[in-house]
């Protein structure tokens, strides 16, 4: 009798297991997801830019995204061992050859139950999420890969893009307690797209100021006067990044 | 930052003493006087009253689409220009 309660009570610890392991592959698949769009931004800034800054972006965000796949293998590996757990518990075989198996998921449902008690980020675990991933995050990924369809016209769109992908990555350094393996890349990431931001800022700025100089306009007509002004500014302004295919 | 306000009444002021010096210089009848007259008027049109008025549309140009949306490299610019007029009136001559 007593094995069969313990067994019962093992059963339901190991299907929420299995249930948590799903949501962390979940949330891995749309950080994922986000840092692909992230990463393609970054490109396309970098290739119109040709700064430091987008270059070390795209470097973090890369190595974010390799950091996220191991994290999603982990997730693959301890779902396949819980759910062979699951199969020997329901046949309610022994479980002494599976010894160094169950010493993996220990860790892994100390970390949940970590989670429900302090309702805040657990120990960090391979292939589990810290915490849950907000609803407002997963919108706001979900906003950006729609938005990631098409690229900005102009220097202000690309302003109002990059400031999206930091309040996002913002986002995401609240989820990452600082012990986990990547929690320094996500604010890395947040401080480098605020220096690329203000470059952007200072390219939107002079694609304004452009425009002013060289529209005719009746009363004051500054095209004769800022003649010098609009060939400075016309040297730095950079090309807007364009997909490929959208330039026609 | 600069205050523009107060660096347009200065630079209004500059532009309007010049601006009378060229218009007395100009109506200058005399078989003497009337050539070298004209040159120096012609002079401080160029290296004066030109940067002046520069210097005017800059501050108008400013305070239309105001300093925060003006790019650095050029706000920079035309902080110096507007200084050199405060400063020397125009273009600083060295002798």
């Amino acid at each position: 009798m007593e094995v069969l309660i313990l067994n019962s009570e093992l059963d339901k610890r190991l299907i929420n297991i299995k249930q948590e392991l799903h949501k962390s592959e979940e949330s891995f698949i749309i950080i994922a997801n986000y840092l692909k769009c992230l990463g393609r931004d970054l490109f396309l800034l970098n290739k119109s830019l040709e700064d430091d800054c987008s270059t070390l972006s795209r470097s973090m965000a890369d190595s974010w995204l390799c950091q996220i796949d191991r994290q999603l293998d982990c997730n693959y590996n301890l779902i396949s061992i819980v759910n062979k757990l699951i199969s020997i518990s329901l046949q309610k075989e022994s479980f002494a050859e599976m010894g160094k198996f169950v010493d993996k998921l220990a860790e892994v449902d100390a970390s949940i139950l970590d989670g429900n008690v302090s309702r805040s980020a657990n120990r960090p675990v391979d292939g589990l999420m810290p915490c849950v991933l907000p609803d407002d995050v997963k919108k706001s990924v979900t906003q950006i890969e729609l938005n990631s369809m098409t690229s900005p016209n102009n220097w202000q769109g690309w302003n109002l893009r990059i400031t999206s992908h930091i309040n996002t990555v913002n986002e995401f350094v609240k989820l990452f307690p600082a012990s986990h393996s990547f929690a320094s890349l996500p604010c890395s990431l947040s401080v480098t797209l605020t220096q690329i931001n203000r470059v952007i800022k200072e390219q939107s700025k002079l694609e304004n100021l452009l425009q002013i100089l060289t529209t005719v306009q009746q009363e004051n007509d500054y095209s004769s006067v800022f003649g010098m002004d609009v060939v400075i500014i016309r040297q730095q302004l950079r090309p807007v990044p364009i997909l490929v295919g959208e330039d026609e | 930052m600069l205050d523009y306000q107060t660096s347009k009444i200065e630079v209004s002021r500059i532009e309007k003493v010049h601006s009378e010096i060229v218009g007395f210089l100009r109506e200058v009848e005399s078989d003497f006087h009337e050539i070298p007259a004209r040159n120096l008027a012609l002079r401080i049109e160029n290296n004066i009253l030109q940067p002046v008025r520069y210097a005017l549309s800059v501050i108008e140009t400013i305070q239309d689409v105001g300093p925060d949306q003006i790019p650095d490299v050029i706000l920079q610019k035309w902080n110096l220009s507007i200084l050199e007029v405060l400063e020397y009136g125009g273009v600083d001559f060295e002798f």
